[in-house]
Parts: structure tokens; sequence; C-alpha cells
């Protein structure tokens, strides 16, 4: 089973919302990191990715409730899923923290480490909702 | 006899004004039940909508539309650029070689700004100083009971152009208001009473003074067109800046103009408004010279960068609250067809999605909007206001549509009228099945394929088969039954549509209408010219 963990991601990345909406957020955070005029504006933005880290998981919410549960009653090892939730935050934190390159290497990694967490907090708080509950929760 | 006679009719009326008395009661009281009763319907409804609209809010995502709103705004206003106004009119009047230049400032500043503005141009000329003051408070003319609006102070050489070439002396001021050669009042400035003395001053020199090109030493109020509208001249008194300034309760020298004139080079006014500005507000900057005048105001307008950042940002904020809502719809669904059953409205949802919005997005952004007017400003606020804005109609609009209840009424498949029946007046039931078959052999949009006829005595049978013609394979096969009756004939039309291929819906009726409106047009003609 942990051997099919990519592949379950690479399907819930192209059926899913998730990374569309980062891109967008990404592409949008950019723009505004390229015409910012204030030196507050990174710290804010930094935020708003940080909010859409959490939305991007949010918005397929029953998808990944639905995945954790079939993956649970598949008999599916713990750490297998707290490999798909690492991978699957890592990569919705890199995409969103790409905007952060064009302020330094620092910058990039304090947004990959901020949004990563947020996702992968989320992402948690699912699969603990599914094994507590062994159902599919809605939101 | 007579006591009893009234005694009785006394009950009598009691007993009747008693019961009229309680019947009204008991009408009010049922009246006032049923409004009450609807009233409190109708506060339920409204109290169970704000209450269900609370629900959704409790749910944690909203603390999630609610950062994203809020960033959203603080970074809209963080990226607003602004401009000062620049106009440049060109106007041929103004001599070309020297430049003239003006300075006004938000409130009275030291006159020091002179001398800033002096080293600044590097010429050797002398600064106008000029003293304008609008009263918020104004003061009273004892002997008249005029209102005084405005103060104005200047040199010297401005009251000679006004017609007085001597130095005023101590508290005396020029005022349209008087006739008379030397007037003696009190002026009550709020502070306490002060001898003055008013001199006459003629109403068109002062109106059409102006202290630099096209602007009059009388403060503007606002403008009709082009046309300036000042202050009606008896509520200003004018006077030399001494005089003014002790009038004013001011210990020091201070001005809210300066005007130097005859400036060699040329004067940048940007440059100008960013030197004196950093030491004294500056209201607007003009420079005069080589047949155009230039405005430089402090009125600020956002760059397209600006509202470009706020679009985005706006975009940005969208798409995360449409994100975390279109997770939500399954569980707002599910909510609405709760209440549905409940007997709410079909609207009610939406007032419910709306006033959530209200709420997490509308208010928060509100008071957020209320903090970047407090700390950065007017130009930041209207970034704010577009993207708030932006962000909310396009949140609620999206979670309206996605949550908004079917349509009650759906188009079913409704086949083409199959059958139709024909009443006449005739009792020929003979003539009127041959006119029918004559009505099929004739229509030239089919070709008759079969057509069978048999009539009795009081009943007729016409079965025909039509091949359409602007179609290979279809047709209508028709059957028709004429019956007598007492008021008299009946004939019953059956059609079916046939196709060797499978028959659209539209052409199924076009054919069958096309065949059946024939008979029908073809008989009640015959019918008509029959009888």
């Amino acid at each position: 089973m942990g051997s099919g963990i990519p592949l379950i991601l690479s399907r819930v990345i192209s059926r899913g919302s998730g990374l569309k909406v980062s891109v967008v957020t990404t592409i949008n955070v950019s723009l505004t990191l390229i015409f910012r005029s204030n030196a507050l504006v990174p710290y804010v933005a930094l935020a708003l990715s940080t909010t859409a880290s959490i939305a991007s998981v949010i918005v397929d919410f029953g998808f990944h409730s639905m995945i954790t549960y079939v993956l649970l009653i598949h008999g599916s090892r713990p750490n297998h899923i707290k490999t798909y939730i690492a991978l699957h935050s890592l990569l919705t934190a890199v995409v969103l923290s790409l905007p952060y390159v064009m302020l330094g290497f620092g910058s990039f990694l304090t947004a990959l480490a901020l949004t990563s967490i947020a996702a992968s907090l989320t992402l948690g708080l699912t699969y603990r909702v599914v094994r507590k509950s062994a159902s599919v929760p809605q939101i | 006899m007579i006591q009893l006679f009234f005694l009785l009719t006394y009950i009598a009326v009691a007993v009747a004004v008693g019961y009229a008395a309680t019947k009204y009661a008991s009408a009010e009281s049922v009246m006032t039940r049923e409004f009450k009763v609807s009233v409190k319907a109708r506060l339920a409804r409204i109290t169970s909508m704000y209450r269900l609209s609370s629900l959704i809010l409790r749910k944690p995502f909203t603390y999630l539309v609610l950062v994203a709103v809020v960033t959203s705004v603080i970074i809209s206003g963080l990226n607003t650029r602004y401009e000062n106004n620049l106009v440049v009119i060109h106007d041929p009047s103004v001599a070309g070689g020297t430049y003239d230049l003006m300075i006004r400032f938000n409130g009275p500043v030291s006159v020091d700004a002179c001398v800033l503005v002096l080293r600044h141009v590097n010429a050797d000329r002398h600064c106008v100083k000029y003293y304008r003051a609008v009263l918020d408070q104004p003061y009273t003319l004892e002997r008249g009971r005029e209102l005084i609006y405005v103060l104005i102070g200047v040199e010297d050489p401005v009251l000679r152009s006004l017609g007085f070439r001597e130095v005023l002396p101590d508290l005396t001021f020029i005022y349209s208001g008087v006739v008379e050669g030397f007037t003696v009042d009190h002026i009550n400035t709020g502070r306490g009473l002060a001898e003055i003395r008013l001199l006459p001053v003629s109403s068109d020199l002062l109106k059409n003074y102006n202290m630099f090109h096209g602007t009059p030493l009388v403060p503007v109020q606002g403008y009709i067109g082009t046309e300036p509208i000042i202050i009606p001249l008896k509520h200003v008194l004018i006077s030399s800046l001494t005089n003014v300034l002790k009038l004013r309760g001011e210990a020091s020298v201070l001005v809210t103009d300066v005007v130097v004139m005859g400036i060699n080079k040329y004067v940048s006014p940007t440059e100008i408004y960013g030197l004196v500005d950093q030491h004294y507000p500056v209201t607007e900057v003009v420079v005069a010279g080589n047949a155009s005048i230039t405005y430089l105001s402090q009125v600020r307008v956002p760059t397209k960068d600006s509202i470009i950042s706020a679009l985005i940002s706006s975009v940005t904020a969208s798409v995360v609250i449409i994100s975390i809502f279109s997770s939500t719809t399954p569980y707002l669904r599910e909510l609405r067809n709760r209440i549905l059953f409940m007997g709410f409205p079909p609207w009610a949802i939406t007032v419910i999605i709306v006033g959530y919005t209200l709420m997490s997005i509308l208010i928060p952004g509100l008071v957020t909007l209320t903090c970047v007017f407090i700390i950065m400003g007017g130009v930041a606020t209207l970034n704010s206001v577009v993207t708030l804005t932006l962000a909310w109609v396009v949140s609620t609009t999206y979670i309206s549509l996605r949550v908004r209840p079917e349509k009650l009424i759906t188009e079913t498949y409704v086949p083409p009228i199959p059958r139709y029946v024909l009443m006449t007046s005739l009792r020929d039931v003979r003539g009127l099945a041959e006119v029918i078959v004559n009505l099929i052999k004739t229509n030239e949009f089919f070709q008759t394929e079969d057509v069978e006829l048999k009539v009795n005595e009081n009943e007729a049978f016409i079965h025909a088969r039509m091949d359409y013609v602007d179609s290979w394979g279809s047709g209508v096969d028709i059957t028709i039954f004429i019956t007598l009756t007492e008021g008299g004939t009946h004939a019953s039309i059956s059609s079916t549509v046939f196709g060797v291929e499978e028959v659209s819906e539209a052409m199924s009726r076009s054919i069958n209408a096309l065949a059946i409106s024939r008979i029908i047009g073809g008989v009640r003609t015959w019918e008509a010219v029959y009888r």
C-alpha cells in the first residue's frame, strides 16, 4: 500500500481543485510582490499564503476525507497516511512559497515552513476526524 | 309607573351597551391576537434566519474567510501608490522670461517658510506674504451685527494696490460694508470685545483683485463651472499682517500663502513641493511663466499600478474565499433542504447566505477599512474599498448561486397532440367524409400513400397514410371517425407521426400540425359555405 501513495497523490492532485487554488494564489501573490510599494506587504502576503494553503486543503475536504477513509478501511498503516499527508502538504507549500524566492532564500524557507505546517495540520485534522468517527465527515 | 319605565329603559340600554362593549372587546382581542400571531410569525422567521446565519458564522471556516478578507484589504491598502494632482494650463497672457511662484499652505505657518523658499529658488526677490484665515467661529461687528468669516492680512504694497497709500493705524481694517470715511466699531472675537476702525473699500476692486495669476485675494469657496465663488465681501475684513495677527491673538508672524514674483530661472513645482512640504504642510504650489500655469496640489490620486494591485488583491481574496465556500456547499445545501422542509420560503437561504457574508466579510472588512483610513489615509482606503467590494460581491454571488433552491417547475416531455375532436353543426356524414378525403389528398405538404374511406348510415371511417414531402422516410398516419349526434357531426382525428429514423420532437409537432390543420381549416370553410 505504501508504494501506492505517490499514485494516489497524483490522482488527488489531478482531480482535486487544491492545486489550482494554490497556483492562482501563487500568481496573484507574485504580482502583488512585484508591484509592492510597502515593506510590510511580504509579511501580510505571507499570512494570505498561509490562509490559502489551508483553503487549498479545505476546497477538497470531501475528497481528502474519502481518500483517507478508503485508505483506512483498506488497511493502510498510519505511517503511509502520514506520508501521504506530508507529501501533499509539501507540494502545496512549495507551490505557494514560490513567489517568496524573489525575496531571498530565507523568505522562501519561512514561507515553505508556514504553509506546509498549515496544510499538514489541516490534513492531519481531517485524518484524525476520519479515524475517530470511522466515517467520511462533513465540514 | 313612569319611573319603572325609565328604570327598565336604563337597564335595557345598559345591557345593550354592555353587550356591544363585550362583543367589541372580544372582536378586538381576536384581531389583536391575529395581528400578534402574524407579527410574531414574521419576527420568528427573521430571528430564525439570523440564528441560522450565526450558526454558519460559528463554523471554523469563517475564521479563514475573515483572515483572507482582512489580509487582502490590508495588502491593497499597503500597495497603494498615489501621485499629486498636476495640472498645466496654457495661458498666453503669462509673460515669458521670468517665473512667478505661489505656495499655499494647509494652515498658518511660520514666516520662515519664505526664507526657505527664497533660498531654494536662489532668487534675490521679495517674498509677498499673505495671512488668509477662514474662521470656524465667526467674529461679530457690534454696530451692524454683521458676521465676519474671513480675515485677510496683507503687506503694504497690496494695500497700496487697493487704494490705501498710507500705513494703516493700529487695529484699522478695510471693509466693503461701510460707506463713511472712518467708522469706529467693536468686534466680538469670542475672547472679548475689541475696538476697531473701519475704512471703506471698493467692492469691485476687492472682488477683482488677484494675489496671483487667476487666484483671488478673497478665499475661493467653490466653483460654478470655471467661475470662482468667493465669500460675500460684507463678511471679509482686510488689514496689514500685524493688525490681523493682533486681532487673532497670534504672538508670532504667520503666513498662509507666499508669492514670489519675477524669478529668473525655471522653478520645478514638484521640487519645491517636495522641499517645502518636508517642513510645512503644503496645499498647492503654482508656477506661472512661459505662457503656462502649472498647479501641483495636495490632492492625491491613485496610480494605475495601485488599481491593478487592488484588483489582484480582490482576485486573491475571492479565490481563497470561494475555495472555502465551495467545500461548504454540501453543508449549506443540506441546511437549505432542511429549512425548506420547515416551511421557509425558497429565498430564505439566499437571505441567510447574504447575512452570513455580511457578517463574515463586509463587517470585518469595514473595520479593517477604518483602520486603513486612520493609518494610511484616504487613497489607501479607496484601494481597499475596491478590494473589499469586489471580494464580497464575487463571493456572495458564487455561494448564493451554488446553494439556491432548484426550480420547482421543470420542463417535462410533452408529446405532440395525437388527437383532435372536430365538431360541426352539419348532419351530412358522407359529405363531410368526402371533403376530408379531398383535403387529405390535396395537402401539398404530403404525398398520399393510401386513403381508405368507409361510410355507414350514421358514421364514417377514414384512414390515411401520408408521406411528408420535405423529409424522406417520415410521414403521418391519420385515423378519423365521424359520428352523427343530435347536435351535428363529430370528427375524432387521431394521428401518429412515423419516421425511418428517429423523428425529433420539433419535427413531429410540425408534421402533425401540417396534417391536422389542413383538415380542420378545410372543414370549417366547407361548413360555412355549405350552410
